[in-house]
């Protein structure tokens, strides 16, 4: 059993990672341990936990800027903007319901750690492009800060981005800063039904291409359309494309990208309501959110090329999918083995990428690569970036790569 | 010494046009000074150095304005990642150089009790 170490102040943080270092004991660094199944497992003998270190300490809407600690659940970070009718533009999904646990749970140290993003990736990128300013403690057992809390900034090496999607690997951050804006006043979704899953890549390209400025583009399969709670095209394959804005000008475009769209097959248009409960549905992968632990792969390809390596992966085993990021996201559920080498191998195939496996049993995620694997002078920058922040390895050792 | 200020007022990025005589010994320097002082507040009532272009040889000596010993030495050992033998542009961002070993050793923090206030579960 691993010992807790439950930090309440950055002073806290530091001391457990000066003492840590010096020990050379590893730590394993928790919030809410919402995506604690995320990664490799590791073997630390003390957990410390950043819950307790909570509060936002700095919000000015009309700088569009919030400051929180890094335990801070992102539910009330989300609720304090929503009261300024403000957002954090890149639409952090939630893994919980995926992963088998409550809902709405997870911090903003999370959120920033794992790179987080949802549909709107697309038009307003991840956590990464969104970080203002952090301050942290590295494995070396030495506080520093980066950034800061205006939204224009490029003085110096910007190490908050660089800590994005490190999963705790790098530093233990402290606080976060980050910008936020305001939310759209309406929004609306056009439903392309009944598409396969090559036309409506291309009817993706097409929305996207066009002056109606999509916000989201989603295609759900015949089958796995039917799972989401409201089974847009009656249960039938639906291509989702969301539009958002204030209310004439979200009319003026859904029915643009209508008639733009016509060619390939009938439509219909989702109200603000229904799209808002589709979007958070497909962000939080709602259709294989099923209580079971048949292995889940989050694909990162290129947009134009996602039907194909459907095809390709359709024809050697048995899977569920659907795209996001107009083709660029694929999750992908495996019915049967984890299937790692013919993943990678269809990827590399047609396009590249990244496949993550974000679900899978303990002992699949000891045996399979579940971050790309990346090439040999790549790993080896991978490496010294770590040794630089973290000599002893003592942060989160393993996670993301074996000895790193 | 009169400035004229062009502002990007939707996200706060000030471009202060310092105006000055370069037929005028001493005026140049004086201008950079300004310029230097300008800097200072900003960090100062909480912005920051720059909001475009980025630090180089100009705005490398202030840096030590917005970032402690630390600070700049964490952003060092990401370059030494990368270049470990200083060959890109050394002496553009940083005002003091280390050699990447140096910046490798670990400090020894001797006789500090394993973190007393942190309760344990």
């Amino acid at each position: 059993m691993s010992d807790i170490l439950k930090a309440k102040t950055a002073d806290d943080v530091l001391e457990a990672v000066v003492w840590a270092s010096a020990e050379k004991t590893p730590l394993e660094i928790v919030g809410h341990g919402s995506k604690r199944a995320i990664g490799r497992l590791m073997q630390t003998a003390h957990t410390l936990d950043l819950s307790s270190l909570s509060g936002i300490t700095l919000y000015e809407p009309e700088e569009l800027v919030i400051c929180a600690k890094a335990g801070t659940p992102i539910a009330e970070i989300e609720e304090t903007l929503a009261k300024n009718n403000q957002e954090l533009q890149f639409e952090p999904m939630d893994y919980g319901p995926l992963l088998g646990i409550k809902p709405a749970q997870g911090t903003i140290g999370g959120v920033l750690a794992t790179n987080l993003s949802g549909p709107r990736r697309l038009k307003a990128g991840a956590a990464r492009d969104h970080i203002l300013g952090i301050e942290a403690v590295s494995g070396r057992g030495e506080a520093f800060k980066s950034g800061g809390k205006v939204i224009k900034n490029v003085t110096g090496y910007d190490l908050s981005k660089g800590l994005a999607g490190s999963w705790g690997t790098l530093a233990v951050v402290t606080d976060v800063n980050f910008k936020v804006l305001p939310k759209a006043d309406s929004e609306a979704t056009v439903v392309v039904e009944e598409l396969i899953d090559e036309d409506a890549c291309k009817a993706m390209a097409a929305a996207m291409g066009s002056s109606a400025e999509v916000s989201a583009a989603a295609h759900l399969p015949e089958g796995v359309s039917a799972r989401f709670s409201q089974k847009p095209a009656g249960g039938a394959a639906a291509t989702l494309l969301r539009i958002e804005g204030i209310k004439p000008s979200v009319d003026y475009r859904s029915k643009a990208l209508q008639k733009l769209l016509a060619g390939f097959g009938r439509s219909s248009l989702l109200d603000r309501d229904q799209s808002q409960n589709i979007w958070r549905e497909i962000r939080d992968v709602r259709p294989f959110a099923n209580g079971s632990q048949k292995p889940v792969w989050r694909l990162s390809v290129t947009p134009s090329r996602a039907h194909e390596i459907l095809l390709a992966l359709r024809m050697q085993t048995s899977v569920d999918a659907f795209l996001d990021w107009q083709g660029g996201l694929i999750w992908l559920e495996m019915q049967g083995d984890v299937e790692a080498e013919l993943v990678r191998y269809t990827l590399n195939t047609y396009g590249g990428g990244h496949a993550t496996l974000v679900r899978a049993d303990p002992a699949t995620r000891n045996s399979v690569a579940v971050f790309q694997p990346q090439e040999k002078a790549l790993a080896a920058l991978s490496r010294r970036i770590k040794e630089n922040f973290d000599p002893h390895g003592v942060l989160n050792p393993g996670r993301m790569v074996e000895g790193v | 010494m009169r400035v004229a200020n062009v502002f990007h007022a939707g996200d706060g990025n000030l471009h202060p046009l310092i105006l000055y005589d370069a037929n005028i010994p001493g005026e140049l320097d004086k201008t950079e000074e300004f310029g230097a002082d300008i800097l200072r507040l900003c960090v100062e009532v909480g912005g920051v150095l720059t909001g475009e272009h980025g630090v180089g040889v100009e705005k490398r000596d202030l840096m030590p304005v917005m970032f402690n010993e630390t600070d700049l030495k964490q952003q060092q050992r990401v370059k030494c990642a990368f270049d470990d033998k200083h060959l890109l542009n050394p002496g553009k961002m940083f005002p003091q150089l280390h050699h990447c070993a140096e910046l490798g050793r670990m400090h020894v923090h001797k006789g500090k009790l394993p973190f007393p206030d942190i309760p344990r579960f």
